[in-house]
């Protein structure tokens, strides 16, 4: 297996009036192809952060990101943005889906940017997959929390990009909401070998991953490896983790 | 959707109260500026029956060109303000929509370009709205005033030209976009991470220190220099009107600069007078958002100011300028005869072609013989000569004989030279007597040769003099008359003698006019009254058209409040929940609307009033050669703007409240409970 995202020494500094917050100390940090990584973490700890440093969506104080090995740092803003574009996924917790469009629409809109035809048969194709076949022309306020968050799954994944981001996506849904979206997340992993990096405060959905990083201060302090846990202990272990982590 | 410029028409689609009052702004600016024209043709088509006729009145009624052109391109900035306005307040809401299109790949040029695409799309939607509204628009402005004129202006039918409907399409379109390129850049600078934050009311906002200072020096020293130094006094042409342009444009920066401080005072001011918990939220709630408040106060105050300036600077321009210029002729009494029943109006002309305006040579015989021993008197023709025309190429000279004309001592006031310069050159060949302006345009003195065109080709003349002639008119010796024109006078100017008995030359008056009925004898005096009643009019019209850009910024209160009140639904129904009545937050809306208006209001009418002091004081009359004492100028061409703004100051606050209650009625229906944001 080769590393498709890296962090290397990753630092980000806030500068809050005269205090400074360090988000992120010297994170070293990757994930490899096809692996689905859950973020833990108290608040503040730096999760988030790292996330969109590891999105392209914010730049380090020092450090840098390589994305199958190509490195961030010099980019200009238009290079990362066709980064994000063609090679990177977003799921956002308030899904931030365009009320306007149709979810069909809305799952085509990444091709629409990068200038593309979508193809029918694409768009309808993983709107199936999510279980939405049926709400093909539906806008967004037509459609229930965790149908949005489906749709915005399906619009991360347009593209088959590298690398899936995802930011507290069963944050903001209902816990039979959230296990479906969970099991999408599965999915795409486990038959599409999409890659995914998820950000959660969720014990049970970061036990749906195979690898749980654990970030307190800025950072990385433990790691569990959920497929050398017992399948009906991983919420526990992961809860027991976090429960440290608190103190 | 096929492409990103498909999300601009779903974004105008989403928010079409917002874009239809973007489009209602671009329809007002292109249609009024049409519908001007319409009016000037119409006058034109009216009171010129003839082409003779046409060549000879072009350039008075061409006068109305510049002011109507004037207010079409007010009005369509008061709609630029709006359009910015309302982009501005856009962008800030979608903020975490365009923050979520730049994680998904978007570039800033792309959303860039959506932006701009969706004020090209509003623009064309508005352009073509008021091209087809701007026939209705200026019918209806046309038998408006006719209404107020009565027999003073005829009018015919018009339609409206081509070069105008194509220059009013292209203002529309360039003032959208670019008063659209500022939020479009911001758009464009929203990060990916703003899609990742939630969007939160915008809070009582801080007011930057340097810039009220930059601002109130601006003013100040503005004021200060005109006032004690001012450049009216030896500014001259074109350097007067780069002048004033520049000193308008930096008075209105400054007020722009102080808007927040004064807005900030004006919620000081009414905090004390509205005590209680709503008067507490009114006054905060105005100095939220600075920048939109500000920007719609200010379109609210531009609209009053354009008022204020223009209907001061017609009475200053027209009365003290041109009208100045007939001062002599009025203290020596002075009359004209001609065929032209002026005093009752320009409406007078309508039945007339050029031949039955022209005297005859038996009427003038009859003329020169009933006052020639009573009187000075010299015969006026009126000719077209482009190179001597004091505004653009088409206003009127007269044709004069020098000896005749420097006898009456009424028909040119000189500033450079004098009567004895000028007598031999224009007895000799072709000598001009022209105002400063048209020196300056051929970068000519006196004594030096311009070229003018003649009826068989160029003509050289030498300039015999500078000054000031009637009606700000040059004038051409009679010498080369058949040279320029072939026509008979359309009046002679009549100056009775020191000595006449005033009874026994109106009775020789009298008889003339009795045996020749188509004679008509107009004084001076009565002319002023006619020109003083015609500025009326002119202005009322202006007036009338201005009231629309007024209409301008009332969308940008409409608006404002519209997406403040999107903004605050969670406050609004909090504050509902909590036990505030429907009747308490309707007034606490119109109070909030109120306050700005009257800042707006009082804002306007001060500015309005510095403005006209600034183009005054600025400007001067030297380009006409017309020296004034420009203090008394200014303080009398204040005051009908004065009346004028005073009314703006009741009616704007009227206007705000009314444009804020509208968008206030749908919030106020709602449940308490349904103003509360659910989780999404």
């Amino acid at each position: 297996m080769t590393a498709v995202l890296q962090a290397e020494k990753l630092s980000k500094q806030y500068h809050m009036g005269t205090v400074t917050v360090d988000a992120l100390r010297g994170v070293d940090f990757h994930i490899e192809a096809g692996e689905f990584v859950a973020i833990m973490g108290p608040s503040g700890s730096g999760k988030s952060t790292l996330l969109h440093l590891l999105g392209g969506l914010d730049n380090p104080t020092s450090g840098d990101v390589l994305l199958d090995g190509r490195r961030y740092r010099g980019m200009s803003d238009d290079q990362l943005t066709l980064i994000r574009r063609r090679q990177i996924g977003f799921i956002f917790q308030f899904f931030n889906l365009l009320p306007t469009l149709t979810a069909a629409e809305n799952v085509a809109l990444p091709l629409v940017i990068d200038g593309k035809r979508p193809e029918p048969e694409h768009v309808s194709g993983l709107l199936a997959l999510i279980g939405l076949g049926d709400r093909h022309d539906h806008k967004p306020h037509q459609l229930s929390g965790g149908q949005q968050q489906r749709v915005a799954i399906a619009r991360a994944l347009v593209t088959q990009p590298k690398i899936v981001l995802a930011d507290e996506p069963t944050g903001n849904l209902d816990s039979q909401s959230g296990q479906a979206v969970l099991d999408l997340l599965r999915r795409a992993c486990d038959d599409h070998d999409q890659t995914i990096i998820m950000v959660t405060h969720d014990h049970h959905a970061a036990a749906t991953a195979d690898r749980v990083v654990f970030l307190k201060d800025g950072s990385i302090v433990n790691t569990l490896d959920m497929n050398k846990t017992d399948g009906k202990t991983r919420t526990q272990t992961v809860a027991a983790v976090m429960a440290d982590l608190e103190l | 959707m096929r492409s990103i410029y498909g999300l601009a028409w779903h974004n105008l689609n989403a928010h079409r109260v917002r874009s239809l009052l973007s489009v209602l702004a671009v329809i007002l600016g292109v249609s009024v500026t049409i519908a001007g024209s319409i009016i000037i043709e119409s006058v034109r088509e009216g009171v010129l029956k003839s082409d003779e006729l046409r060549v000879l009145m072009e350039g008075l009624i061409s006068m109305l060109d510049p002011a109507m052109l004037f207010i079409g391109i007010a009005v369509m900035m008061a709609g630029g303000f709006l359009i910015f306005n309302t982009f501005g307040m856009a962008i800030t809401q979608r903020r975490q929509q365009i923050g979520g299109l730049r994680a998904l790949g978007m570039t800033q040029g792309q959303v860039m370009r959506v932006i701009l695409a969706e004020a090209a799309l509003l623009a064309v939607i508005g352009v073509v709205l008021g091209v087809v509204l701007s026939g209705v628009l200026g019918q209806v402005m046309v038998a408006f005033i006719k209404q107020i004129a009565g027999e003073m202006l005829a009018f015919g039918d018009a339609a409206p030209t081509l070069p105008v409907v194509v220059f009013a399409a292209v203002m529309g379109l360039t003032i959208t976009l670019f008063s659209v390129l500022i939020p479009a850049r911001r758009a464009a600078r929203v990060a990916p991470l703003d899609a990742l934050r939630k969007p939160e009311a915008a809070g009582v906002e801080g007011i930057s220190r340097w810039k009220t200072a930059l601002g109130a020096l601006l003013l100040t020293a503005l004021l200060a220099y005109v006032i004690a130094a001012p450049p009216g006094e030896w500014v001259t042409y074109p350097l007067d009107f780069t002048l004033t342009l520049l000193f308008i444009g930096l008075w209105l920066a400054g007020v722009g600069l102080v808007l927040p401080a004064l807005i900030s005072l004006a919620a000081r001011l009414g905090k004390r007078l509205m005590p209680g918990t709503i008067g507490r939220l009114v006054t905060d709630n105005v100095q939220r958002a600075r920048g939109r408040t500000s920007l719609t106060v200010f379109t609210l105050a531009f609209a009053l100011l354009v008022l204020i300036g223009l209907t001061g600077f017609l009475k200053f321009f027209l009365l003290y300028g041109i009208g100045s210029s007939m001062k002599p002729a009025e203290e020596q009494n002075a009359l004209f005869i001609t065929r032209v029943d002026i005093l009752n109006g320009w409406g007078a002309t309508i039945a007339l072609d050029l031949d039955s305006i022209l005297l005859t040579e038996e009427e003038l015989q009859a003329i020169l013989d009933t006052v020639e021993s009573s009187a000075y008197t010299v015969s006026s023709y009126f000719v077209v000569v482009p190179e001597i025309s004091f505004l653009g190429d088409a206003y009127f000279s007269y044709m004069l004989d020098p000896t005749l004309a420097r006898n009456t001592q009424s028909m040119f006031t000189f500033t450079e030279g004098d009567w004895d310069f000028a007598l031999p050159i224009m007895e000799a060949g072709c000598g001009v007597l022209v105002v400063p302006a048209v020196a300056a345009r051929h970068n000519a003195g006196l004594g030096d040769t311009i070229s003018v065109t003649g009826r068989d080709g160029p003509l050289e003349c030498t300039i015999a003099g500078i000054g000031s002639g009637v009606a700000g008119a040059s004038i051409i010796s009679d010498t080369v008359r058949d040279q320029i024109t072939d026509m008979n006078p359309a009046l002679v100017l009549v100056v009775p003698y020191a000595d006449t008995d005033p009874v026994t030359f109106q009775a020789a008056l009298d008889a003339l006019v009795t045996t020749y009925p188509t004679l008509h004898t107009v004084q001076i005096t009565g002319f002023m009254v006619v020109l003083e009643d015609s500025l009326d009019i002119v202005n009322v019209s202006l007036n009338a058209m201005l009231l629309l850009a007024t209409f301008a910024a009332a969308f940008g209160v409409v608006n404002t409040m519209m997406m403040s009140m999107d903004e605050r639904r969670h406050e609004f129904g909090l504050l509902r929940a909590v036990g505030t009545t429907r009747t308490q937050m309707r007034n606490l809306i119109i109070s909030e609307a109120a306050l700005l208006g009257i800042v707006g209001g009082v804002v306007g009418f001060l500015a309005g009033i510095g403005v006209l002091v600034i183009i005054v004081m600025t400007y001067g009359l030297n380009s006409i050669g017309v020296s004034q004492n420009l203090w008394a100028a200014a303080l009398a061409s204040v005051q009908p703007a004065a009346v004028m703004g005073f009314v703006g100051v009741i009616v704007a606050p009227m206007i705000a409240s009314l444009a804020a209650w509208l968008p206030a009625r749908g919030i106020l229906r709602e449940k308490p409970v349904a103003a509360i944001p659910r989780l999404q």
